[in-house]
């Protein structure tokens, strides 16, 4: 199973603190895949969510610690956490 | 004296506290141009008035409260004001930015700026009505903690009719009364918080301070003004982060964003991630406790966010707070950190200052250097340790001392987290090095802002190689200048946050945004020579509305070059001032554990360069391996005649 964690605004956006999925049942074998799936449980969750799959293109993507683009490869048992960009402090 | 300028009120004054007298004080349009306002022309006026013998706790230190042109006119943020003064905490000079009415109501009363010189013979508060100032005996006062300081006041400022005055106040707490040297000063809600500027208060036994006026203050072009305005407001709304994260998510938002980048710090910057995060980020903050977000006058971002305590709506916490209140000490109660940031506002102390003590406290128990009954993670009896603290009674007297004097007594300087005696705020800098140069340069101690916030690029906005020295001093001097003016302006430096275009931080992983994070690295010589011949960047740039107001509202001429040697200047001023109470380059340093223990064990470059970062950072700025100014940087800063 991969473990998908949300942060910043995708959450509060989302309502969706996390999911876990099985990559080879889900046909999912780069991030870049995984953001159909949480679209579709965004608007599961929330039927009138703002947020968009240009939003979802634009996180941060971090794989088991490591920052990471949308292609790379995902593997059973990753870690995979997805950020809106922050500042301020 | 009068300014040809708008924006000003034309007034500096000083009010002797000893001998309630008050006199103008010579401030002319040529030093308008050179330091703005703000922390900069505060900076001006204790150099020209302090020797280097003078003491944080004396008649002759000065209480210097300063407002911005841009206060008052309707810039987007720019209600802030400063108060600086010689630090009990670092016995350099402090000053510490505040939000709230105060600055705003402080030019309605006629004035750019307060001096404040003596003390009070007996416990006092001072009430400024426009021209009229009165010293109001304060024993009433003593005693109450902040917000019932403030709310005593307001009963003190009610018209026969039953209605409150408008006016805008300060106030300290028993910390403040106490001398903790990491007192702060509270208006309203907000806080003057860093450097002990509330000890210095209490010292000179001034309570409390109240300001109204019925002044306006005047623009240059108000038409031109109010479009200018519109039109950044409109910028700041739209942008990713000014207008949709801080508003939604405050500065607590960042939280989560530097346990991913290995930046948070944890058990007392033993580690830059903390297990528990989730539990005390600024997303659990949001969806379980926030009630609604506030902001500072003429504030387009509103990034304070209101929380419950005890069924009363108050101040949540910045993300400071959080961080060092719960990975800082290993605590995971979220409820906790939020009535204890409302307990230490009310007493009137820093937060990172306090919450930063109380670690290195807990791991020097741990370690067996000081036995103070003090453990990580164990959390039942910290609202007792503030009052105890701010009351000088017990352990808390000792911890009122703060971390470099307390590591001095007991040892553990090396994990004793501060930089010229102000403790560090919750960014952890050996996974950003650009941010522990700034760090340890910034003149008035461990402060992350005046540091230069290199966090933005090493993580957080943008993500350029957060361990390469290469092209950090040069970044750090330039957003250090940007923010010096900023600040002397009378604005929040949040709005600077704008300056990065959009589409970097809403496609991290585009091309464009690729690019850009692997070429900072390499353009440390642009920017230095940027920073060179500011001057000639004559030029006004469509991401940085702050130059043109000036024209604007001001009518003074300002562009994007003169603006970062108006900073540049700022940042030498001060630490011109700093030079006169000793320091020099061997007081810019951070903790041994920053330095030479790397984060991670398993890779070196996990710590701060220091010693390279800094030789690259003096010869930027034009001052010598000691770390002070050339001569010819003081000339060629308008400065000649302080060499």
């Amino acid at each position: 199973m991969i473990n998908v964690e949300l942060f910043g605004l995708f959450r509060l956006d989302t309502k969706i603190k996390g999911f876990e999925l099985d990559p080879s049942a889900e046909g999912v074998s780069t991030v870049k895949d995984i953001y159909p799936i949480l679209l579709k449980k965004a608007k599961e969750v929330n039927p009138a969510t703002k947020i968009c799959a240009k939003d979802i293109d634009g996180c941060i993507i971090i794989i088991n610690g490591v920052q990471s683009k949308k292609s790379a490869h995902v593997n059973d048992g990753d870690k995979i956490q997805l950020m809106s960009p922050v500042c301020g402090g | 004296m009068e300014s040809k300028y708008s924006g000003y009120m034309g007034r500096v004054v000083m009010y002797d506290l000893s001998t309630q007298t008050l006199t103008d004080y010579p401030w002319s349009d040529r030093e308008r141009e050179l330091f703005i306002g703000g922390k900069t022309m505060a900076s001006k006026i204790m150099l020209d008035n302090f020797t280097g013998q003078e003491k944080p706790f004396s008649e002759e230190n000065l209480i210097v409260i300063t407002t911005g042109p841009l206060t008052g006119t309707g810039a987007p943020s720019s209600s802030r004001f400063n108060i600086s003064t010689l630090s009990p905490q670092t016995l350099i000079t402090t000053s510490s930015n505040c939000g709230g009415r105060f600055g705003w109501y402080l030019k309605k009363a006629g004035f750019d700026a307060l001096i404040l010189k003596g003390k009070c013979p007996e416990h006092s508060w001072l009430e400024i009505n426009n021209d009229k100032f009165v010293m109001h005996n304060a024993d009433d006062l003593w005693g109450l903690k902040t917000g019932e300081t403030q709310e005593a006041l307001q009963e003190k400022h009610k018209m026969p009719n039953g209605k409150l005055m408008k006016y805008g106040q300060l106030a300290i707490g028993p910390a403040g009364e106490n001398q903790v040297l990491y007192a702060s000063v509270i208006s309203d809600e907000r806080a003057s918080g860093r450097g002990g500027v509330g000890a210095v208060f209490g010292w000179k036994n001034l309570k409390a301070i109240t300001v109204r006026g019925n002044k306006t203050v005047p623009v240059k072009d108000p038409e031109k003004t109010k479009q200018w305005i519109i039109k950044w407001d409109k910028y700041i709304k739209s942008h990713p982060l000014t207008g949709n994260q801080l508003p939604r998510l405050g500065t607590a938002g960042l939280v989560s964003s530097m346990q991913m980048r290995g930046m948070l710090s944890s058990k007392n910057y033993n580690y830059g991630k903390y297990e528990h995060f989730d539990k005390v980020n600024g997303e659990t903050l949001a969806e379980d406790f926030n009630i609604v977000n506030k902001g500072c006058l003429t504030c387009p971002m509103k990034c304070a966010r209101t929380v419950e305590v005890n069924g009363k709506p108050v101040k949540g916490p910045e993300l400071e707070t959080l961080g060092l209140l719960g990975g800082g000490i290993l605590n995971p109660n979220l409820a906790d950190i939020l009535k204890w940031n409302y307990e230490i506002d009310e007493l009137g102390m820093d937060t990172i200052s306090a919450s930063s003590t109380l670690a290195y406290a807990m791991e020097a128990n741990e370690k067996g250097l000081w036995k103070n009954g003090l453990e990580f993670g164990k959390t039942d009896n910290i609202s007792q340790i503030w009052d105890d603290v701010a009351h000088r009674r017990g352990i808390g007297a000792e911890l009122a001392d703060g971390s470099k004097r307390l590591s001095e007594k007991y040892g553990g300087k090396e994990f004793a987290i501060h930089s010229k005696g102000m403790e560090l705020a919750a960014y952890e800098p050996r996974r950003a090095v650009g941010q522990g140069l700034g760090y340890a340069v910034s003149n008035r101690g461990g402060c992350h802002l005046n540091g230069g916030y290199l966090v933005i690029v090493e993580g957080l906005g943008l993500y350029t190689n957060p361990l390469t020295h290469h092209a950090k001093a040069d970044f750090t001097m330039l957003f250090q200048n940007l923010m010096e003016t900023i600040s002397a302006s009378g604005q929040c430096l949040f709005t600077s946050y704008a300056f990065f275009p959009g589409f970097l931080i809403t496609r991290p992983n585009g091309v464009i945004t690729t690019i850009a994070n692997k070429a900072i690295p390499f353009i440390g010589g642009v920017l230095r020579l940027i920073n060179r011949v500011s001057p000639a960047l004559a030029l006004h740039l469509p991401v940085f509305h702050h130059t043109k107001i000036f024209s604007y509202a001001l009518g003074m001429p300002m562009t994007f070059g003169k603006y970062i040697r108006t900073g540049e200047r700022s940042y030498n001023v001060e630490r011109l001032v700093n030079s006169k109470f000793g320091v020099n380059a061997s007081w810019d340093t951070l903790p041994k554990r920053l330095t030479d223990t790397p984060q991670d064990p398993n890779n070196p470059k996990t710590k701060v360069p220091l010693e390279t970062l800094k030789k690259t950072y003096y010869k930027a700025r034009g001052w010598d391996q000691n770390g002070l100014p050339t001569k010819h940087t003081l000339r060629k800063l308008g400065l000649g005649e302080y060499c």
